[in-house]
């Protein structure tokens, strides 16, 4: 083992030799970053000229020759490169969870849409948000039973697209689910009209909340009910749907409305 | 009582009539899903219907939009016509690095894209920032596949799918 005290001949950066001096000089040299690490040293007795980060001694941290240097010191370039990848990687992925809480509530609605086509609905009419007023992120969706022309309604508002606030308590969804029929006979649809004008007064309805709306013009009355809705119970974290589930509830709401309507305007 | 009658099946008719491009758009998103294509995008005004899908596991697409815009209006012309609709498609690909180099390119394409005049069945390819759109539409009859409140999805499903095929294979090359 060399000692500090030992003195060394060194060659600086122009190839010219250098010392003698005591190697803890040339070892602060490079600690300063003012020698390259790869410096070569000889002594007195030494077979052959050796680079001094070959001889076991502390020479500190790498020193950089600039500042770029300096900020990248301590990685290879592959170490540089996965960090970026890395972190783009993870930008991606925030910007999908972003993404994703503001398709969730339409994944839902596409899983409506194929819950009713497959029973044999047909989709007849569609709208969104900026349509109507103070509605925004809502949905409407309205469709018909080929054989009867009886109709079924799904309106949906995300109520939490914020990804920080579904984090917190889910994605929920309000949404109004109505049954509607053609009622043959005008002094009944409007008579309709009249309980809708009464439930046109609720501002802000709770779930569970009955009400009949009526389309004079086609001849249709219609009742139906305002609940919330948990998105995540139907919709996976890949927009996997469950329809049967869908289909099991909207069947349900379904079930209830039609017999809401037929008891007050008869069956078809 | 029998006026009110005619009157109400007049609209119902009328609006079945109406109703056909939402018909379609009905099936293709049940039709898509059952495909395994996951609809995450459905919006829609009086006559245009725009269906964003992701396809699981693609290698290409980071998604894919339909866009359905009834041309043929209501009523009468309806009637004499047929239902003239517009179908667009546009196949959606995102590289998750853009230099600036790329950035150049892709404007100037765009550019130059600006002066060209839009003809059916033409793929344009348009850029923004890390997203690479292909573009293209279809003048189609929608009449060919509605039947009343019947659709024979048997052909449309396969063509909507050899569309979007064939806007990938246009996309693959940029890819990185």
């Amino acid at each position: 083992m060399i000692e500090p005290t030992q003195p060394v001949h060194w060659v600086d950066a122009g190839g010219q030799q250098q010392g003698p001096a005591p190697l803890s000089t040339v070892v602060d040299q490079v600690k300063a970053g003012q020698l390259p690490r790869s410096t070569h040293v000889w002594w007195q007795g030494a077979e052959n000229w050796t680079a001094i980060d070959r001889l076991g001694l502390d020479l500190g941290q790498p020193v950089a020759a600039t500042a770029s240097a300096a900020l990248m010191s301590g990685m290879s370039d592959q170490e540089l490169d996965d960090a970026f990848i890395d972190l783009v990687g993870r930008s991606w992925e925030m910007y999908k969870e972003t993404e994703f809480a503001t398709s969730i509530d339409e994944a839902m609605l596409g899983g409506v849409i194929t819950a009713l086509v497959d029973c044999g609905f047909v989709l007849i009419d569609m709208e969104t948000a900026s349509l109507w007023a103070g509605a925004a992120g809502s949905h409407r969706l309205r469709f018909e039973e080929p054989a009867d022309h009886s109709r079924v309604n799904v309106s949906l508002q995300h109520l939490t697209p914020d990804p920080a606030v579904a984090k917190m308590i889910g994605h929920r969804a309000s949404a109004v689910i109505g049954y509607g029929q053609r009622v043959p006979e005008f002094s009944k649809v409007g008579n309709a009209i009249k309980q809708e004008m009464q439930s046109s007064f609720i501002a802000s309805p709770e779930p569970g909340t009955v009400t009949f709306d009526a389309d004079i013009s086609s001849g249709y009355v219609y009742a139906q009910i305002d609940l919330l809705l948990e998105i995540e119970r139907y919709v996976d974290d890949h927009l996997d749907v469950d329809h049967d589930l869908l289909r099991r509830h909207v069947a349900s709401v379904i079930y209830t409305m039609k017999t809401f309507i037929q008891a007050r305007f008869g069956g078809q | 009582m029998g006026l009110f009658n005619a009157m109400t099946n007049y609209a119902h008719k009328s609006e079945l009539r109406e109703s056909k491009d939402e018909i379609v758009c009905g099936l293709i998103v049940a039709g898509l899903s059952h495909e395994g294509w996951r609809p995450f995008r459905i919006t829609a005004d009086a006559d245009k219907q725009t269906m964003g899908f992701k396809i699981p596991g693609d290698d290409v697409l980071s998604a894919v939009y339909l866009m359905v815009d009834r041309r043929s209006g209501s009523g009468s012309i309806s009637q004499t016509m047929g239902s003239r609709t517009v179908i667009g498609f546009t196949a959606e690909m995102r590289n998750k690095v853009t230099d600036p180099d790329d950035l150049a390119i892709m404007w100037k394409t765009d550019f130059a894209n600006l002066f060209r005049m839009p003809v059916a069945g033409e793929v344009r390819i348009n850029h923004q920032l890390n997203t690479v759109n292909a573009r293209t539409y279809h003048l189609v009859n929608l009449d060919d596949y509605v039947k009343g409140a019947t659709v024979d999805t048997s052909a449309l499903l396969p063509w909507i799918v050899q569309q979007v095929n064939s806007l990938k294979e246009q996309l693959r090359p940029l890819k990185k």
